[in-house]
């Protein structure tokens, strides 16, 4: 206490305001993360040779086989560029092909409502994005049932809240209660309000992907959206090697504005390819680049997302698996690819098959993103939520998938050597037999320096017991309850909310309320 | 024994019979062929070797499916040989008026290409004797009703596995009730997304959660059917 004037000072920089102001600070909302920069090498689990024999499989695939494009706009576009085409099968050369393929850029930036969470996608640069799709939810009680609009927004909630989602899906589970002619304006719509992250656009009609791009022109302008991505859209190849009507109208309507598809074969491998990995991913490979050239005959130049979803089939009876080790191994085949052809590259992350989130959702869910990661993925999909086989979403699932991802963020986000000196002071000042959780060096760098998720427990047994001793899918369950309870909507401009409703009511006054 | 040293035709009819399920089992289509035309030759009747050969072979066959021994690529190509003696009993069975098996038109609705899941029912259905006429996938209410017509089937059988596909199958009944043809023919449907509630609310006889599921359901139906009959 020799020098008051700067230990005044030291203890004004330390008070934090106490108990209350610690809390303010331990409470506080986290703000998301940004893009995931790589900073992890990509691993090749097959020489570069591997590599290029399938890639030459491919051609072959599309030049002796060719692919099926059932829309007559489609195969008349295939014709002008010179494609061998007879009725709907397209035979493609590997010069028109790969000059296609190249006109795609290497990356782009995907553009948030909030610019703040304005992302980019491709190269270094990788988003998780949560699932997509689920009929089913289970609950916040543990039911499994159909889901409902209340669900479908608790979930753009929770990825709102998420920092390490970058993006809210769209339709993560289906609003069953709403007619589905209308159905495509409030999942959007949900997506829109609930959250400020890039999200995704509708595909099952040429009107409904129509809507999303007059809604997204509501939030974004018209003008903007049409050059600008906002969204980006999935469109699955009919392995084998067909691209339906519907798939190709909804790329008709994206990528004439720019909108980014991904082109993603979604592969029941041993069903809809043969039974071999290494055969499967030559089909695939070959069905995703004749998805992406086709897209540069749309609109040459536009961002697009070179896409996979593979998984093995379970020969028992005939259902999709999830996190196999042939899941994984495959993502890295298909990860060299899209390097190869310096393409942003869609693959998935935690999407598993069990009906739980228990261990086997655990088990698998690592096999996959571990794989995901460590192959290069920039557009890390069904990574919140998803259980068997994309019939149901989570919540106790979709919580444990945010708290996982950040670690998985910091994972690929490499080891940092900017406290290096420090930590080796620190070591001096401990010298043999102490311990470093009271050091200077620990006192700074606690917080950030491990990963502290919440669901996870390491406590004592004795406090576990005493906090009602439960599993980690109740944890899950408590933690998603709880972040609902938190959620406050982010801003939304008043004349653009205003905007959105007079649409949807537009709309929905000419739409039918039942299919016919 | 390797299979070489059989002679179908030397066997006894209980040792040929018992030999035809494993034959069914292993999925050995021209040895079925041959076996059934051995019956047809001892002068059994075409349904005595339909049931006790074929069906009671791939009885075996689906038990062992649901037990988890057999798995699908096998179980297909035991539905195949038994579809290829169902190919030689068929007219036999027609003309000495012999209980149907039963026929059904099985396609995904409007909107849909999903069909593994069709697929893997209507090939299952065929291994059981069932007549199956694929109408494949993206079908409108004209294309069940134009089948219905022509085929005269006694199932049909609709699949979705999209939620925005699911609820035209309603569409697909209620015209058919209209037409005041509900009530002549069993309704089936299936896709991951349904469920039993579902099936109920569109109004079908049933929902079947899987390809063994729908080929239980198809036999009972047709069970009762020939009970009402006779
Ligand atoms: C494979 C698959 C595809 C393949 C289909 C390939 C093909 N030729 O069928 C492709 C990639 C083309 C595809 C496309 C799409 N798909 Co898809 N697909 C699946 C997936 C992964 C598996 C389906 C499957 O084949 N299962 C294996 C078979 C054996 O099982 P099954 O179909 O359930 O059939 C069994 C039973 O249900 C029953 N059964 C089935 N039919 C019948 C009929 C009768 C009469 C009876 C008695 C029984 C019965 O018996 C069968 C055998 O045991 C499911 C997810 C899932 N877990 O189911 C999604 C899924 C069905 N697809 C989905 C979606 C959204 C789509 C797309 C719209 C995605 C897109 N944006 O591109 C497109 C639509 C394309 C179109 N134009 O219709 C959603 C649907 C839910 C929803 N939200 O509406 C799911 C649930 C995935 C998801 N979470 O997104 N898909």
């Amino acid at each position: 206490m020799n020098e008051p004037a700067v230990a005044v000072n030291e203890h004004a920089n330390r008070r934090s305001g106490g108990r209350l102001g610690r809390k303010a600070i331990r409470g506080a909302p986290v703000a998301s993360f940004p893009t995931l920069v790589r900073q992890i090498p990509a691993y090749q689990m097959v020489p570069d040779e591997a590599v290029e024999l399938i890639h030459q499989e491919s051609l072959l695939i599309l030049e002796e086989v060719g692919c099926e494009f059932r829309d007559d706009e489609a195969i008349a576009l295939w014709k002008a560029a010179g494609a061998d085409v007879s009725e709907t099968r397209v035979r493609i050369d590997r010069a028109l092909l790969m000059e296609l393929v190249s006109k795609v850029p290497p990356e782009f930036t995907l553009n948030a409502r909030n610019p703040e969470r304005t992302v980019r996608v491709g190269g270094k640069n990788s988003i998780f994005v949560p699932m997509y799709g689920a009929p089913y939810v289970r609950d916040l009680d543990n039911n499994r049932r159909y889901g409902s609009l209340a669900d479908l927004s608790n979930f753009h909630k929770l990825a709102y809240m998420a920092p390490a989602l970058h993006s809210s899906s769209s339709v993560i589970c289906e609003p069953m209660e709403i007619a589905v002619p209308k159905r495509h304006l409030h999942i959007i719509h949900s997506a829109l309000k609930h959250s400020d992250k890039p999200f995704m656009g509708i595909v099952t009609s040429k009107e409904r992907a129509e809507d999303t791009m007059a809604m997204a022109g509501i939030v974004f302008g018209e003008e903007f959206v049409r050059d600008n991505p906002v969204l980006v859209s999935i469109t699955n190849c009919n392995s084998p090697l067909v691209w339906d009507a519907t798939m190709l109208d909804a790329m008709k309507v994206y990528a004439r504005s720019n909108q980014p598809l991904i082109l993603a074969p979604f592969a029941l491998c041993g069903a809809s390819t043969s039974a071999s990995a290494v055969g499967a991913v030559a089909q695939v490979n070959a069905e995703a680049l004749a998805g992406v050239a086709f897209t540069q005959l749309l609109r040459p130049g536009s961002p697009q997302i070179y896409g996979q979803f593979m998984v093995t089939v379970d020969m028992k009876t005939g259902a999709p698996m999830g996190g196999t080790p042939e899941a994984a191994q495959m993502m890295y085949l298909m990860g060299a690819l899209a390097r190869k052809y310096r393409l942003p590259w869609r693959t998935s992350g935690f999407h598993v098959g069990s009906k739980l989130n228990d261990a086997q959702a655990g088990y698998e869910a690592n096999m996959l993103m571990h794989a995901a990661i460590l192959a290069g993925a920039n557009y890390i999909w069904h990574s919140a939520g998803w259980l068997e086989a994309g019939l149901t979403c989570g919540y106790s699932k979709f919580a444990t998938d945010c708290e996982q991802l950040i670690g998985w963020y910091k994972y690929a986000g490499g080891l940092p050597f900017d406290d290096f000196k420090e930590a080796m002071a620190a070591i001096r000042e401990v010298g043999p037999q102490g311990h470093f959780l009271g050091t200077q060096h620990t006192l700074e760098h606690f917080e950030s320096a491990f990963f502290m998720p919440t669901i996870m427990d390491f406590n004592s047994y004795e406090q576990w017991k005493a906090e009602g001793a439960k599993d980690h899918d109740t944890r899950g369950r408590e933690k998603a309850r709880n972040m609902l309870a938190d959620y406050e909507e982010p801003k939304l401009d008043e004349g653009i909310a205003e905007g959105l409703k007079d649409l949807i009511a537009r709309r929905e006054e000419k739409l039918p309320d039942s299919v016919s | 024994m390797s299979d070489d040293e059989i002679i179908l035709s030397e066997l006894s009819d209980d040792e040929l019979v018992q030999q035809m399920h494993d034959d069914l089992y292993d999925g050995l289509k021209e040895e079925i062929e041959e076996g059934t035309q051995i019956l047809l030759e001892r002068g059994w009747v075409p349904y005595k070797v339909l049931t006790e050969a074929l069906v009671e072979g791939m009885r075996i066959v689906g038990e062992d499916f649901r037990d988890g021994i057999l798995f699908v690529p096998e179980v297909l190509l035991s539905a195949n040989a038994m579809k290829a003696g169902m190919f030689i009993l068929r007219p036999l069975l027609a003309a000495t008026g012999a209980p149907k098996q039963g026929k059904m038109v099985i396609g995904t609705v409007k909107g849909d290409i999903h069909d593994i899941g069709k697929n893997l029912v209507g090939m299952m259905m065929e291994g059981a004797g069932f007549d199956v006429i694929d109408l494949g996938i993206n079908n409108a209410v004209e294309k069940y009703l134009d089948a219905i017509e022509q085929h005269q089937p006694d199932i049909i059988g609709m699949s979705a596995l999209l939620t925005t596909t699911m609820p035209y199958m309603k569409v697909v009944i209620d015209t058919m009730k209209e037409k005041g043809i509900r009530d002549d023919y069993v309704v089936l449907v299936g896709g991951a997304p349904l469920n039993e509630e579902f099936g109920k609310a569109v109004g079908a006889d049933a929902y079947c959660r899987d390809a063994a599921v729908a080929v239980e359901t198809a036999k009972d139906f047709m069970k009762r059917k020939h009970n009402v009959r006779t």
